[in-house]
């Protein structure tokens, strides 16, 4: 019998080497990956503050200013897609006129993405907190989610920053104030910029 | 001679089972002793009703009270196990001797395994990576399935545990027969369910805190002459939620959260789970073929296939919550020989050899570029251990080698700003951004030799000092090597590093023993040293996205020192009442740069009253104790490198009661456990939830169990 030891033994060696061969043989390339790409982030996002009056619910829109802001949550000019520097400032005037604010968020290939949040409309809501208070107010157009809403100037000569915070998982049950200084505590955040306003007295131009 | 070798191997195993004491007059056991799963470096063993009285918890709840392991946790649904300050994959899981092959990676993937499986489970603390391979370099944690019953009539025990927080309830088999016309056959089945809903702080509940879990498995075996052979196979499925208040945007957001010190939004109570939610499968299957030589020598052959089914889904838009934003397969297949022979001259031998092969696939869908690549994973390692047994001294020593391999492929998507002509120009000019896919990874060989010394010293039958010098290692990982992008659970912006080295570890472990008397001791001290640890290294700028910004992370290396004292003693006051005190400190350091070592467990003191109630013909093993557990505050960290400062320290009661009535082979064991019984509110350092919420509240746990 003790014989047979190596025998057994040289035999399991072999039957490992075997079951090993068979482990290891496999192809040791990786599966090819498969392209994905973050369909759940925007490649850009326009914010486009449109001059105008309202002759009933209609609105009048005289001229716009657009802000845009690439992927990387840099500023962009929204025709060239060249870099700022800076934040562009944008002046609103004081008047009969109020400015509303649009917000398109696009994918990489150029398609529009709002619907994917007005689809959950009752998760979804923009914040706009003003630098300075009492400056602005803002009155949401489109069942508080803040795609669409409008700005009026209360005081002029004022510069002042407004972050700009679209929140999802709201709980919208319960009323917020475009304004709500606690935005960062509900939900959680799809998007967030800083943007640079002024405000002047109608027919005052920006000469900067 | 044979008797006194047995009778000591009992002592080490009851002492070292620190959970499982049961009061013995006196045992004699003839027979060749059994050496312990780690050799000389010390080891933990739980069992028997140790194991019992924690069904129902995960791996990592379940060896929490083991001096030196603590756990890392992502909120009350996911925990790790931390051994030594040493945790994910600088530990090692052994499923029924089988390397448990998961997604250990990410810190908030907790093992994929049920402790139920278990007959016993071990914790070895030393570095064993001579006998286990790569990545044994904290410890080890070995899932022993009870020996199959062979001969035997049909036995089994089912069990049930409910708990207020969390509302939970479960349940459990397990059934093992022989087969009477058939000796040489014997099989066992077991499975486990739970399912709990949103866990409660002291004060509040935790929204989508669910957990559902399903698990089976099942071993049959032959055994004729000196042979044996068994197939073995787990499976182990779980759903569970994240606490909802953990989604956090940017770092602002972060900031307010950890201000406000607990959720904005107090939760209720339900057993929905929603995403932010994980759907984790894995499946083991075993063969093990093995022979009994005449001259005390065995060999085991064994070939393992597992698969590993990671889904998580996201609060994703228009619909994509029900789509997993990572859907990650890992299949593996190992094979091992093992040859040991145990000479009654003292001389113990093993050798063997071991090889296996992973293929980790991203599952296409998911709609969101994957954190880590696919990749192929092979190796292979020879070893040797040499043991010599004397009376007063046993001497080990012991070599290995390893190689693996990675091939690693994954794609990115990356922006090129190009004008119209399509030529890239500087991003102050006017352009579009194109999209190109960049594809990284590619081979990578690591290869490493360790080794082991150890000698244990019996000066007297109840004293035994041991020493144990273990060298491990463990090759980067993937994430490691080439995580880059955001890492929304952790609010943070990760990037790996692709040259990334191995990690080479040397632990120096010694532990003095004393089993029987009033009283009873196992201190163990350690050190380890960690050349090329790897690790996340705040880079002190933040990275502006479109969701706002974050603070960059880079995976780096430098050299790490881990020392640290585990000691429970227990004293006997009475013959009915004993003290224990569980306590372990550790202290570790990044030497290179001379900062602390983030995520190292607080030190923790627990003391542990115990009356044991008087035996009784039908009732028995009753006891009632009473648990303070002190848990300090972390003052070992160096300020800024985290988002908050480590909690305060807190204390928690915990009351502890079970007994057995038994009646011939029947028995019925009852445990009842109210955990933080005093309701406090609390937080822990190695909670990464920490930042937005508290601990669990009181919980009072039943658990009921038959025997036959």
């Amino acid at each position: 019998m003790k014989k047979r030891t190596p025998k057994r033994i040289l035999s399991a060696l072999a039957v490992f080497m075997l079951l090993s061969a068979l482990v290891t043989s496999c192809s040791k390339d990786p599966v090819a990956p498969n392209e994905e790409h973050n369909h759940d982030d925007p490649a850009k996002v326009a914010l486009l503050f449109i001059k105008g009056h309202y002759h009933g619910t209609q609105l009048h829109a005289h001229d716009t200013a657009t802000v845009a802001v690439r992927m990387d949550g840099r500023f962009i000019d929204p025709n060239t897609n060249a870099l700022l520097d800076k934040a562009p400032v944008i002046t609103l005037e004081q008047g009969s006129d109020i400015y509303q604010l649009q917000v398109k968020f696009y994918a990489s290939d150029g398609d529009l993405l709002n619907g994917e949040f007005l689809e959950e409309a009752a998760i979804h809501q923009f914040f706009f907190l003003p630098s300075v208070s009492g400056v602005l107010n803002y009155v949401y157009k489109d069942d508080r989610v803040g795609f669409t809403g409008d700005f009026s100037v209360l005081q002029t000569g004022k510069e002042l920053s407004l972050t700009a915070s679209l929140r999802h998982g709201i709980n919208k049950t319960v009323q917020r104030e475009w304004n709500d200084v606690k935005y960062n505590t509900y939900g959680s955040e799809d998007f967030k910029t800083v943007l640079q306003l002024k405000t002047v007295a109608a027919g005052e131009h920006d000469h900067d | 001679m044979p008797l006194t070798i047995a009778a000591q191997n009992e002592a080490v195993q009851s002492s070292s089972s620190i959970q499982d004491t049961v009061l013995l007059k006196e045992i004699r056991i003839s027979g060749r002793k059994e050496p312990a799963p780690g050799g000389l470096v010390p080891v933990n063993i739980l069992s028997g009703n140790a194991l019992r009285s924690r069904s129902g918890q995960n791996l990592a709840q379940v060896l929490q009270d083991v001096p030196g392991v603590s756990m890392i946790q992502t909120g009350t649904t996911i925990s790790k196990p931390v051994i030594n300050g040493l945790h994910g994959n600088r530990i090692l899981v052994l499923n029924n001797g089988v390397k448990q092959e998961g997604q250990q990676w990410g810190v908030e993937h907790a093992p994929e395994i049920d402790p139920a499986i278990a007959g016993t489970i071990s914790v070895i603390k030393g570095a064993a990576g001579v006998r286990y391979g790569a990545e044994a370099l904290g410890g080890v944690i070995v899932l022993d399935v009870p020996e199959l019953p062979f001969g035997k009539r049909i036995g089994g025990e089912a069990g049930t545990v409910f708990a207020t927080n969390g509302k939970s309830f479960g349940g459990g088999f397990v059934l093992r027969s022989g087969w009477t016309n058939h000796p040489e056959w014997a099989w066992r089945i077991q499975g486990s369910g739970k399912k709990s809903g949103n866990f409660k702080t002291a004060d509040y509940f935790l929204n989508n805190t669910g957990v559902r879990e399903m698990n089976f498995s099942g071993e049959a075996g032959f055994r004729k002459g000196r042979w044996l052979v068994t197939a073995y196979g787990s499976y182990f499925s779980t759903e569970l939620g994240i606490f909802s208040g953990a989604h956090i945007g940017d770092t602002a957001e972060l900031k307010a959260r950890i201000q406000h010190e607990m959720p904005f939004e107090k939760g209720s109570f339900s057993y929905d789970i929603d995403a932010p939610r994980q759907e984790v499968v894995h499946m083991l299957y075993k063969t093990t073929v093995r022979y009994q030589f005449n001259d005390s020598s065995q060999l085991e052959l064994w070939y393992a296939y597992q698969e590993d089914q990671r889904r998580e889904f996201d609060l994703r838009r228009a619909g994509r919550s029900a789509i997993p934003s990572l859907n990650l397969t890992l299949q593996t297949r190992s094979a091992a020989l093992h040859w040991e022979q145990r000479r009654r001259s003292g001389w113990q031998t093993a050798t063997g050899a071991a090889a296996s092969y992973k293929a980790n696939n991203n599952q296409p869908g998911t709609g969101v570029v994957p954190l880590i690549p696919n990749y192929k994973y092979m190796e292979a390692g020879v070893y040797g251990i040499q043991r010599m047994i004397r009376w007063r001294y046993e001497l080990e020593a012991g070599l290995r080698y390893d190689h693996h391999f990675l091939n690693a492929r994954g794609t990115r998507p990356f922006y090129r700003y190009v004008n119209d002509a399509g030529a890239e120009v500087p991003l102050n000019e006017a352009g579009v951004y194109v999209k190109e896919l960049y594809y990284y990874g590619g081979p990578r060989h690591f290869h490493n030799l360790s080794g082991m010394l150890g000698l244990r010293w019996k000066p007297r039958a109840s004293w035994n000092l041991s020493t144990h010098f273990g060298m491990a290692w463990r090759p980067p990982q993937v994430s490691e090597l080439y995580s880059y992008g955001l890492h929304h659970g952790a609010a943070s912006i990760e990037y790996g590093d692709s040259a990334l080295k191995g990690e080479q570890g040397y632990k120096w472990i010694t532990t003095l023993q004393k089993q029987s008397g009033r009283l009873q001791l196992d201190a163990s001290l350690y050190t380890q040293y960690i050349g090329g640890y790897i690790f996340l290294q705040p880079q002190r700028v933040y990275e502006q996205t479109i969701r706002g910004a974050f603070p960059v992370f880079r995976y780096r290396q430098t050299d790490a020192l881990l020392s640290g004292l585990d000691l429970t003693a227990r004293y006997r006051l009475w013959p009915a009442l004993q003290y224990e005190l569980r306590t372990a400190f550790i202290r570790a350091r990044d030497i290179k740069h001379q900062h602390y070592l983030p995520l190292i467990p607080a030190d923790r003191i627990s003391h542990v009253l115990q009356y044991r109630f008087k035996e009784g013909q039908r009732i028995n093993n009753s006891y009632i104790q009473l648990v303070s557990a002190f848990t300090a505050r972390q003052r070992r960290y160096d300020p800024g490198s985290d988002f908050a400062d480590p909690p305060p320290a807190y204390h928690l009661l915990h009351l502890e009661a079970g007994t057995c009535i038994c009646y011939k082979q029947h028995s019925i064991r009852l445990f009842t456990t109210v955990s933080n019984l005093l309701n406090t509110s609390y937080k822990d350092y190695l909670d990464r939830f920490r930042y937005f919420s508290h601990g669990v509240g009181r919980n009072l746990q039943v658990r009921i169990s038959y025997q036959f």
